[in-house]
């Protein structure tokens, strides 16, 4: 067995409005408090199975799991009152280092944007097409594996009329969209949340180095890490997904 | 012969999964761990549809499993049965309870290998960059987008994009001890599910593993492998595997080509 790769993990069962307080103490007990000092990584992602919750997994610092295990408990039954489960699956199915980090470079974000903001579906909408789109910036590749000629509407039960929807509501929001993309692709940061800088910047970080045939495949990993950390409903993953192929297609040659 | 680049501190185990336990069944199982001896441990992944075991079974050669396990394990099965599509389910049975393999075979009794089986399993197992996941006609979703059973991969309340899946066709397939902890974690806990072809080959290369071909042809043969372990050849527009040496339909009896699998033979 790698014990190394043992987590300590909860699922923190709370309305969404709560979250962004929830999420306030939970960073300060990683970087602050008792937790600072017993753990290694922490993940977080939004969950709706059984009801809306956060699941946080803990990396301990070695021989720490039970230590960490006990404060993470305490803060959030004791001193925070909510319910809480412990993970189902303790250990973070991560193939490689790489999906790793981006596992912990999203958990990051996701505290850097909602402390302050309340998680609802348009906030996790936009936040959706912002990562998304940084990871087109960074790589052709992944462009153009993006423009494939996939449809993503090809298996709704009414394509015609749910093509017809988005379309619509694309064109409702082109501008904002488009808006969105050019600030991501030249490299403005002013306006900038310091949540999406902060992607940017790690995201960078962690492929800048890589050779580029590895970088389609961690394009995908990160694509699916998005949906998985943040949550976003199938319509809104889909809606996403829509969006940001018509945006890439129409806008690219003018960047 | 062994060859001398075989890892031996990989413990693998083989498990032919079957319904029958006739003769001709026992010969196949017979002649698999005799060729894996050397490299593990070899089960009949045995699906009792009856109240008694058959005599030739018994804890040492077999695994036994009902169709029970389709709730029992508290997965989503795609269908009420285990064929179509939850053929995965008896293989995470068989690894919740020995999980101290590093690899696991799984052979569907009307798998054949035209030659020594261990010229397969020592192949794979001497590779240096040991995938997680090999497994037959691995193909993305733009290459063969009608195939039926892409969107059987679902969840309960999310969505991967279609151009993110893949497909395998899976009558053999080895998995690592890394990828069924894995695929264990997201249906047990994240509750997706999906027919065993999309699901498994999607799951694994999109979580960062390493997934790989035995042969055939496509961007997932490993170099020095195309059409080495079996013949591939286009399937037809719905993405059905009807000709190749590993095909989905119609039956195979002559068996042409020498160290390659074959898929069905019906004996």
């Amino acid at each position: 067995m790698d014990e190394s790769n043992e987590w300590t993990g909860f699922s923190i069962f709370s309305p969404r409005k709560e979250w962004p307080r929830l999420l306030s103490e939970l960073d300060i007990f990683f970087n602050a408090g008792p937790g600072s000092g017993l753990t290694e990584l922490r993940i977080i992602e939004f969950n709706y199975l059984y009801g809306s919750n956060i699941r946080v997994f803990g990396l301990p610092v070695t021989g720490q799991r039970a230590a960490l295990a006990r404060h993470l408990q305490t803060l959030l039954q004791d001193t925070l009152g909510m319910q809480v489960m412990p993970a189902l699956h303790p250990k973070i199915p991560t193939g490689n280092t790489t999906a790793l980090a981006i596992r912990v470079l999203l958990s990051d974000v996701i505290m850097a944007a909602f402390q302050h903001e309340a998680v609802d579906d348009e906030a996790l909408f936009t936040m959706v097409i912002c990562l998304y789109l940084t990871l087109l910036k960074k790589d052709k590749t992944a462009m153009a594996l993006m423009l494939t000629d996939t449809d993503p509407v090809g298996f709704m039960e009414d394509p015609v009329k749910n093509r017809k929807q988005l379309e619509a509501e694309y064109a409702r929001n082109k501008g904002l969209l488009c808006e969105m993309k050019n600030d991501i692709f030249r490299n403005s940061e002013t306006n900038r949340p310091d949540w999406l800088q902060e992607w940017i910047t790690g995201y960078e970080a962690i492929t800048g180095s890589m050779p580029a045939g590895s970088l389609p495949a961690i394009y995908r990993t990160t694509v699916y890490l998005i949906m998985k950390q943040l949550g976003p409903a199938g319509p809104l993953m889909l809606q996403a997904e829509y969006f940001i192929r018509k945006i890439a297609a129409s806008e690219t040659v003018s960047l | 012969m062994i060859s001398s680049n075989l890892v031996p501190a990989a413990r693998q185990v083989f498990l032919l999964l079957s319904n029958n336990c006739t003769p001709r069944i026992m010969h196949l199982f017979n002649q698999i761990s005799a060729a894996a001896a050397h490299l593990g441990d070899s089960f009949l992944l045995y699906h009792q549809t009856e109240a008694v075991l058959p005599a030739a079974l018994n804890s040492n050669n077999s695994f036994s499993f009902c169709d029970n396990i389709l709730t029992g394990l508290h997965y989503l099965p795609v269908s009420a049965t285990l064929i179509p599509g939850n053929n995965h389910f008896p293989l995470l049975h068989f690894y919740r309870q020995h999980p101290g393999y590093d690899f696991y075979w799984f052979i569907e009794d009307d798998v054949r290998f035209n030659g020594p089986w261990e010229n397969l399993f020592n192949y794979f197992t001497a590779q240096p960059g040991q995938p997680d996941f090999i497994s037959s006609h691995v193909r993305r979703f733009d290459e063969e987008p009608n195939w039926y059973w892409w969107n059987t991969l679902q969840h309960v309340y999310t969505f991967i994009p279609l151009h993110l899946r893949i497909r395998s066709f899976n009558p053999i397939y080895r998995i690592s001890n890394a990828a069924l902890n894995c695929i264990h974690s997201i249906l047990y806990a994240d509750k997706w599910r999906g027919h065993h072809e999309v699901l498994l080959p999607t799951l694994l290369s999109l979580e960062g593993l390493h997934i790989a071909d035995f042969g055939g042809v496509g961007q997932f043969v490993p170099e020095g492998c195309m059409n080495k372990f079996y013949v591939d050849d286009h399937c037809d527009v719905f993405g059905a595997i009807n000709a190749g040496t590993m095909r989905y339909r119609p039956l195979i009896e002559n068996l042409q080509h020498a160290d390659k699998l074959y898929h069905p033979v019906k004996e």
